[in-house]
């Protein structure tokens, strides 16, 4: 018993056996081969083999239906073999022989498969080792070196067990061995296809002027067929440098997508990988947060690579379950980002303050503010840190950062409101979100603030607020509210500036500008006591403010001087 | 290598002169490959029928023959070739140019001297 596969040959059905189906297309292949560069191959192959189907076609009969080695090989025999073509060959000499003794071995062009029998894993670096010709072992040895590297090697080695076939059937392992695969033969391959694009061309120049006497649908027709074939021919060219763009970007933005979320490398100014955990509440959100990243960024990289490395490797067979599989998981990390978000946002559903007074016991009628100028330097983040101190306006969370197990932020927002009381006081609020009214108390509670130093009327306030790692960042923040008796008055040291927040005053100035200055608590209001001109000098620092918007850094630039 | 020279030139030599004969074998009506190589087998100028596929291609690119499509029996259509007014006129200046040369040939290589 044998097994026989089905065949066209020339619009003749033939059941030929399958060593004999080998034989035949390996035969087709060489002459298809060595001819390769005559004019008119298309043509010389299809009489070819019309004439092989009326060959065979007489050696069929009703009790011998399916065609054997012998027929093939009498086939082979009265067509002759390439090298007995000599005579007739458009250039008899180099080209015959040449192209002849490399193409013995198949004649095809050769095409990249995984190779199931040389295989260790799943035959990838035996495969491309056949294609370029070299020693697998080389292969083999540079993937385990990426692979200890970072890991890059696993990768590189899953992407192309996908994206390369298995060779499968006899055809596709003589495919994997076909023609050599060297400088030449891609230039051979470009100057082919600009060969065809000529050629085509020519043909179609000829066509439409036929077309243009009979029909002027048919040169429509060409005319598009045309255009498409000379696209694909051009994409074949600069496919392979668009496919090379696209292998490295992907590797590279592979790479930056670890190191970020691993934080193989410090950026300097901002160690991101130490972040992270204050972001989330738990470990597991902090995993679905991993997750959803890797997903939503990796697997449009992974594809980067995976369609460089198809168009790279002239691989035209759909892989339906690498799209699908690609898009649902890009779906899920989608899903899967925006229940985190919503999760996370649940956790700032609450709010939660906790007050803390300070009675200042003195007998001056002024109270001195100043910063403690304490802030703790931030590893890896100083850059960006003293950068934004410079142009800190005190607002909210102007910095923060990690300092051992612990996040450091600054500055707490100081306002000044009046009391009834006699006596100056200082209101220190911690408040924090949470979930729920309880956890958000909780987590308020867990805030630390190191309260302000009081020596008599001179009040140093500590310019950060903490908490650990664990607790995360759920909205805390600091406020500092000072009271100040009717009648009293404060004052405000330059160091302040980076500290007030909106403070009321009956003059309307701005944080920046109520530094260096005394401040007497009215029934109005703050009023300046020790600021003549103050509204002359309002207006210049209104017009001030709008160059500020202008030219932001002229503007620091005025501030320091 | 020595003996492929030998082959290279011999293959030089019959290239020009297959044209010739196949020219020469439809001058006298049309006929299908098979035919052709059949007559020039006899002949002894081809073994195989490769050969004469990419000659008839050039051929009638080059204007010289042109062919009719017509059924068989016994597989799929055949390509009967006919000479084109051309190549009467381009067989007409082969068979004088293969006079001269055989006649040349001869009287350089010495055999014309008897």
């Amino acid at each position: 018993m044998k097994k026989t596969v089905t065949i066209n040959i020339s619009g003749i059905i033939f059941h030929i056996e399958e060593d004999a189906y080998d034989a035949l297309s390996r035969y087709l292949a060489t002459i298809k081969g060595y001819f390769e560069k005559s004019e008119g191959r298309d043509e010389i192959m299809g009489d070819i083999e019309m004439r092989i189907a009326e060959i065979l076609k007489g050696k069929i009969s009703d009790f011998k239906q399916v065609v054997t080695m012998q027929d093939v090989e009498e086939v082979i025999d009265i067509m002759g073999k390439p090298e007995e073509f000599a005579e007739g060959a458009e250039a008899g000499s180099d080209a015959s022989e040449e192209v002849f003794e490399e193409d013995i071995r198949s004649g095809k062009r050769r095409r990249v498969f995984r190779d199931p029998d040389n295989e260790i894993i799943g035959g990838v670096c035996a495969g491309i080792a056949n294609h370029f010709d070299i020693d697998p072992l080389w292969l083999r040895l540079g993937l385990v070196g990426f692979t200890l590297l970072g890991g890059a090697g696993i990768l590189i080695y899953i992407i192309l067990w996908i994206v390369i076939p298995q060779a499968k059937t006899t055809a596709e392992k003589l495919e994997m061995r076909g023609e050599k695969v060297n400088v030449k033969n891609i230039r051979k391959t470009v100057e082919d296809e600009m060969g065809n694009i000529k050629e085509k061309a020519k043909n179609f120049g000829d066509a439409a002027g036929k077309s243009f006497k009979t029909k002027g649908k048919d040169a429509g027709e060409k005319l598009t067929e045309f255009l498409v074939s000379v696209g694909t021919s051009f994409m074949k060219v600069f496919g392979k440098l668009l496919a090379i763009v696209l292998i490295i970007s992907g590797v590279v933005l592979s790479i930056v997508l670890f190191s970020a979320v691993f934080g193989v490398f410090n950026w300097g100014w901002t160690p991101f990988h130490v972040w992270i955990p204050a972001f989330f509440s738990s470990g597991f959100q902090m995993d679905l947060g991993f997750i959803a990243l890797l997903l939503i960024v990796g697997i449009p990289v992974l594809m980067l690579i995976y369609g460089g490395f198809r168009l790279l490797l002239g691989i035209r067979e759909k892989n339906r379950i690498v799209s699908l599989a690609a898009t649902i998981l890009w779906f899920s990390g989608l899903g899967l980002a925006a229940y985190l978000g919503f999760e996370i946002s649940s956790e700032f559903r609450e709010n939660a303050r906790i007050k803390e007074v300070i009675t200042v016991r003195t007998k001056s009628d002024t109270l001195y503010l100043r910063n403690a100028e304490d802030f703790p330097e931030i590893p890896d983040y100083d850059r960006f840190n003293r950068k934004h101190r410079h142009h800190g306006n005190s607002r909210g969370i102007d910095m923060a950062g990690p300092v051992g197990d612990e996040i450091v932020f600054g500055f707490p927002d100081v306002s000044v409101e009046p009391t009834d009381s006699d006596s100056f006081r200082i209101e220190i609020i911690r408040g924090a979100s949470g979930s729920d009214k309880k956890s958000a108390s909780e987590r308020a509670g867990k805030l630390m603030y190191r309260p302000a130093l009081v020596q008599d009327s001179l009040v140093t306030l500590s310019e950060f607020g903490k908490f650990g790692i664990a607790e995360t960042w759920r909205g805390q923040s600091v406020k500092i509210i000072i009271r100040v008796p009717k009648g009293k008055a404060v004052f405000f040291s330059r160091s302040m500036k980076n500290l007030l927040f909106n403070v009321d005053n009956i003059h309307n100035t701005w944080d920046g500008n109520m530094i260096n200055r005394t401040w007497l608590m009215t029934e109005e209001g703050l009023d300046c006591v020790n600021c003549r001109g103050i509204d002359k000098e309002e207006s210049f620092n209104r017009k001030k403010k709008q160059s500020e918007k202008d030219h932001p850094a002229d503007y620091v630039h005025f501030i320091r001087m | 290598m020595k003996e492929k020279n030998i082959e290279n030139t011999k293959a030089q030599m019959k290239k020009g002169v297959l044209e010739y004969c196949i020219l020469s074998i439809l001058s006298s009506g049309d006929a299908y490959p098979t035919e052709i190589i059949e007559r020039m087998k006899q002949a002894r100028l081809v073994v195989v029928e490769g050969t004469l596929y990419p000659l008839l291609t050039r051929l009638k690119n080059m204007g010289l023959l042109s062919y009719r499509w017509e059924e068989s029996s016994s597989g799929p259509p055949r390509k009967y070739y006919r000479l084109t007014d051309i190549g009467e006129q381009f067989l007409t200046e082969l068979e004088k140019t293969w006079e001269e040369l055989v006649a040349s040939v001869n009287q350089a290589t010495g055999k014309n001297e008897k």
